[in-house]
């Protein structure tokens, strides 16, 4: 594992992500006595705002990216700062309540009127209707990163968390994680080539060895929502992985983490193989 | 040439209109027909929901194929497994499910047509309130002109507000519609609204 030094907190630029404890950024959250209103965020009340980074402190792995939106790349790699840079996240998000602005590893995060309005607004998607942090968070990062996939709808709308605005092909996830947090980052794979990495299974228990591994898959083979018979064989979703293991019977146990929540899910790898197409390892700090 | 094409134009949305109005008279007609098992369905499937999380899933047509989620404090479990043999009732079993209870629900549901079972979560008020979300997969509602292929079913706890067209009102926002899993409800009782939607769940 890469080995950190603890440099100051908030994600400035540097040479690599800052560590934290979950302690220090309640400490941190505990002293605001009073964050006023933003107006910059009209729609996100400070006391809300303030227990949900409290709430992302506490409990990291509830962070949850919406039923039925395009967000699960954004709160995939928003597993990193919770994880590793409580702190810095915590500071980051003040700093970006309170000026409307903020840098964050190489980008300064500067958001359109129109999804500053809109934070806090987000309605019917389970538990980010009560995560207005969350909302500004991904919102933002969504406004300022542009793939391909972006191309033909740029600028957000009401209800383009749901469209192609809030898309992330592989590429632009990768980027993300690369300008960030600053992270040595090694992906595998393409949005409609598998990795060419040989056994999966092998390589991925290697790759979680040395930091933090996220997968590319196709959720509509991993998590039906219809019978359709003909599907696309495209990736369509982002997971961090926590854990594999290879079964006596030869299947895979995945443990992955979206929406909210670890699941564990056991596989042929026939079909592990059909539906993985990208992999990312990120040289994640030592805590 | 040109003449054929908008004779094949003018078939499709007829056929179209004509499965949408179809497809209103089945959701009503299935509703009313059920509505007493629906609701035993949801107060069985509530009083195992409180002993432990779950979601179940009817994977194919001849209900062989059952999909179990087990929700844990620190885990989601999500298994494929045979309704025929001990598998089903071996896992069951072994996370300390009432298994008579459970197997008559995946009965039920084999019974109602049911592909998916789960409480739902949404919030109301910034408080989190649950429904017993059920999705119907009948071949009634099967037609190559639509994308709407499913009934789905929200049993709430509580009287819902609608409005004069029977569509489901935000209760904090009587103006607003309230949307569940990205589709407004359609009142069929006080405490149940419908949707026909693309996905099951």
């Amino acid at each position: 594992m890469m080995k950190v030094n603890a440099v100051e907190n908030a994600f400035h630029p540097g040479d690599s992500m800052p560590t934290s404890t979950a302690q220090e950024a309640i400490d941190y959250l505990n002293g605001i006595n009073t964050l006023d209103a933003s107006s910059y965020w009209p729609n996100v009340d400070p006391v809300l705002f303030l227990q949900n980074l409290k709430g992302f402190t506490v409990a990291p792995l509830k962070f949850y990216e919406g039923k039925g939106t395009n967000f699960c790349a954004y709160a995939a790699l928003t597993y990193l700062p919770l994880q590793f840079d409580p702190l810095g996240f915590s500071k980051f998000m003040v700093e970006f309540y309170r000026n409307g602005q903020a840098r964050m590893g190489k980008v300064m995060l500067k958001p359109s009127r129109a999804v500053r309005n809109e934070a806090g607004l987000i309605k019917y998607k389970g538990a980010l209707d009560i995560q207005p942090a969350g909302q500004m968070w991904i919102l933002s990062l969504a406004d300022h990163f542009k793939g391909y996939l972006n191309i033909f709808n740029r600028r957000y709308d009401k209800g383009d968390e749901d469209k192609i605005w809030a898309s992330t092909n592989f590429a632009k996830f990768n980027r993300m994680l690369r300008k960030l947090f600053l992270l040595k980052v090694n992906a595998r794979g393409a949005d409609l080539i598998r990795p060419g990495v040989g056994d999966r299974y092998t390589y991925l228990k290697e790759k979680m060895k040395t930091g933090t591994v996220f997968l590319y898959l196709n959720n509509r083979l991993l998590y039906k929502k219809d019978h359709v018979t003909v599907r696309l064989g495209i990736p369509t979703h982002y997971v961090a992985l926590f854990d594999i293991q290879m079964t006596e019977n030869g299947k895979i146990n995945i443990v992955y983490w979206d929406y909210g929540q670890k699941t564990l899910q056991q596989l042929q790898p026939k079909f592990f193989r059909k539906i993985l197409f990208g992999v990312t390892h990120c040289e994640t700090p030592v805590k | 040439m040109k003449q054929s094409i908008n004779i094949i134009i003018a078939i499709g949305f007829i056929a179209s209109l004509s499965s949408c109005a179809y497809s209103k008279k089945f959701t009503a007609s299935y509703y009313a027909e059920n509505k007493d098992l629906f609701h035993s369905l949801q107060e069985r499937y509530k009083q195992q929901y409180d002993k432990q999380p779950f979601s179940v899933e009817i994977k194919d047509k001849l209900s062989k194929e059952v999909g179990l989620e087990i929700i844990t404090d620190s885990l989601r479990y999500i298994y494929g497994l045979s309704s025929e043999g001990s598998a089903l009732t071996d896992t069951l079993r072994k996370y300390g499910f009432n298994v008579d209870l459970t197997m008559g629900i995946i009965r039920d549901m084999q019974k109602l047509n049911c592909t998916w079972l789960t409480n739902l979560d949404y919030y109301d008020r910034l408080q989190k309130k649950y429904t017993v979300f059920v999705s119907i997969r009948h071949k009634q509602l099967e037609s190559t002109f639509k994308k709407d292929k499913y009934f789905t079913l929200a049993m709430f706890n509580t009287p819902q507000p609608f409005d004069e067209k029977g569509r489901m009102l935000d209760n904090r926002d009587r103006k607003q519609l309230r949307k569940l899993n990205g589709a407004i409800l359609f009142k069929l009782d006080d405490r149940t609204g419908y949707a026909l939607t693309a996905t099951f769940r």
